[in-house]
């Protein structure tokens, strides 16, 4: 049942069925065998003072995920995490002992990590870090804004969907990384070669993410907005894209990591600077701990850009938690 | 005749019409590379047409055998192992639960990690061979399909796993006829990322120290200067990713035809 009025600090609008009915069930008992008076703080104890916030703690809460990431648990929830790590760390060199991976070829967990402390102290690794993290910014925000775009205009425009319809079918499923060699003859080596591959293969789910946001708008939102007197534009920019705004978001996530992989293939097959290149240069010498640092680094931007998405959609689409969770 | 035949009738024609100009910008797209690409305005810039030539050449003549399949078969393979590993580790993260938190970093950090980054050193570690590129496509495959799996597994309802237990329902016959059917909507959506991924990893696996395969092909066409050959690998490179694509459709179409009639029950 969507919760229609979910900032009503009085009254059991924002509460589902069946805590109602518990509740109901909570306060009969209560007034038969204990008085009336104990029912009514019971009642507030439950409820809370700051009722405002309610349904947003419990939409978290209907989720496994949210609700073992509570506040409480997160000491604990962070150890269990490191013993992964650590855990994985044993893995390695479990797999390095007993030969499953070529012994000259895997260093080992103290020669990565030795190697990662200097050279990002030196600077060249970090130099390459920065480089590919520039290069993704560049090519995710091109992206982003043509994907943001595109999306909005075939969702809104039936006739600009059908027109380009079939002609994203086709472009869709074509890998980025098969368009490197045209993107080199036709671009030449360097950022703006970049840029277009980053683009090419990270704007898809943006365009069809936005696109899906707003066809499923919620068609009762469009009414209010029109009966408040909101013109096209006016419905657009403060009732479709909110609206559209966390499929939006799935999309960007999605085309960030894409971004990422594609970042480091252009830099693998054409470009001398970044991490691709850093990692394939000190492959071709020998110096394998640093080709591995160079890895490590590169999946640390994976999941720092990962994470940044979801910081960004959290800040932004606070309104989630109630319009999404107050369903279930 | 009546009003709705009429307005039937119109609804027909209206989708014929916008089905006729998705066509014609598509047409219109071709036509202006053919254009751009004759009047050599762009430097290395071929025609259309002559791209499309290169690639039949390519599918008809011994391309097929060299090239072609070898690439096809990579991908195939790959996708298989790596999806079949990400769903069966998925429903085992997912069912138990207390080892999430656990296993989630490493796994979040993992697939964070460019795929493409490893291929050098991978390839000096194990070879220059086929079993190393099948090996990263499978790696590249694994981890949506993980994730998504075990978060399926983990928020399926738990009324339906209780009601299967209540009915004496085994462990086993739980997770494989109550928690995997609820999760395959889920797990399809890991899927289809994977096997865009597959396709990548395949093509950037080629043009990493290979001897076969269209990404090899492509790159050595560039590097030779072959432009027609570079332009038809890449189309055939679309159209296998288009053909794979639809496969792969067809089969989610069959396979979640229930989950389509279901959605918004059990909400309300």
């Amino acid at each position: 049942m969507p919760t229609i009025f979910p900032n009503l600090p009085t009254g059991q609008g924002n509460l589902s069925p069946f805590m109602r009915l518990s509740m109901d069930s909570a306060r009969h008992y209560r007034r038969r065998y204990i008085g009336r008076g104990a029912v009514e703080a019971d009642m507030t104890a439950v409820r809370g003072s700051d009722s405002a916030s309610r349904p947003i703690r419990r939409a978290e809460d209907t989720t496994g995920a949210a609700r073992d990431a509570g506040a409480r648990h997160r000491p604990v929830r962070a150890a269990k995490g490191i013993g992964g790590v650590v855990g994985a760390v044993c893995v390695w060199e479990i797999l390095r002992a007993t030969s499953v991976l070529p012994e000259n070829n895997a260093p080992s967990a103290g020669a990565i990590s030795s190697a990662l402390f200097n050279e990002i102290g030196e600077g060249p690794l970090a130099m390459a870090a920065a480089q590919t993290a520039y290069a993704w910014a560049v090519g995710f925000a091109t992206a982003a804004s043509i994907g943001v775009l595109l999306g909005t205009l075939v969702g809104l425009s039936q006739w600009a969907d059908a027109a380009t319809g079939p002609l994203f079918t086709f472009l869709r499923p074509i890998p980025a990384v098969a368009l490197v060699p045209v993107a080199i003859v036709l671009l030449g080596l360097g950022l703006r070669m970049q840029t277009f591959l980053i683009s090419f293969a990270s704007v898809w789910p943006v365009v069809f993410n936005t696109r899906y946001g707003v066809r499923n708008v919620d068609p009762l939102h469009l009414d209010s907005g029109r009966i408040l007197g909101l013109r096209r534009l006016a419905l657009v920019r403060r009732v479709v894209l909110p609206g559209a705004l966390p499929a939006v978001f799935t999309g960007l996530r999605l085309a960030a990591s894409i971004a990422v992989v594609v970042t480091v293939v252009s830099e693998l097959v054409a470009s001398g600077a970044g991490l691709g290149h850093y990692v394939d240069l000190h492959q071709q010498v020998g110096d394998m701990p640093e080709a591995y640092a160079g890895i490590v680094v590169a999946g640390t931007i994976g999941y720092l850009v990962n994470a940044a998405v979801l910081a960004a959609d959290r800040l932004t689409v606070r309104w989630r938690a109630i319009t999404v969770g107050g369903d279930q | 005749m009546s009003r709705v035949q009429g307005r039937s009738r119109r609804v027909r024609q209206a989708r014929g019409a916008r089905r006729a100009v998705g066509v014609l910008t598509s047409l219109a797209v071709l036509g202006m590379w053919e254009a751009v690409g004759r009047s050599g305005s762009v430097m290395f810039l071929e025609p259309f047409s002559v791209a499309a030539r290169g690639a039949w050449d390519l599918v008809s003549g011994p391309g097929l055998r060299q090239d072609v399949l070898p690439s096809a078969t990579r991908t195939v393979i790959g996708f298989f192992v790596g999806s079949s590993l990400g769903v069966a580790a998925g429903l085992l993260l997912g069912h138990f639960r207390a080892l999430d938190p656990w296993v989630r970093p490493v796994l979040e950090f993992l697939r964070a990690v460019p795929l493409p980054a490893v291929l050098p050193v991978a390839v000096l570690a194990f070879g220059p061979n086929s079993g190393t590129r099948v090996g990263l496509i499978a790696l590249g495959a694994v981890w949506p399909v993980l994730l998504n799996t075990m978060d399926g597994a983990r928020t399926v309802d738990a009324g339906f796993v209780d009601a299967a237990r209540a009915a004496h329902v085994g462990r086993w016959r739980v997770v494989s006829r109550v928690i995997w059917p609820a999760c395959l909507p889920q797990v399809f959506a890991g899927l289809r990322i994977a096997l865009g991924i597959s396709l990548i990893m395949m093509v950037i696996s080629e043009m990493v120290a290979s001897t076969s395969g269209l990404g090899f092909f492509v790159l050595q066409a560039q590097r030779a200067y072959a432009f027609q050959d570079m332009y038809a690998g890449i189309l055939v490179l679309g159209l296998l990713g288009g053909l794979f694509t639809l496969l792969f459709t067809v089969v989610e179409y069959h396979m979640l035809a229930w989950y389509e009639g279901q959605k918004g029950i059990g909400r309300g």
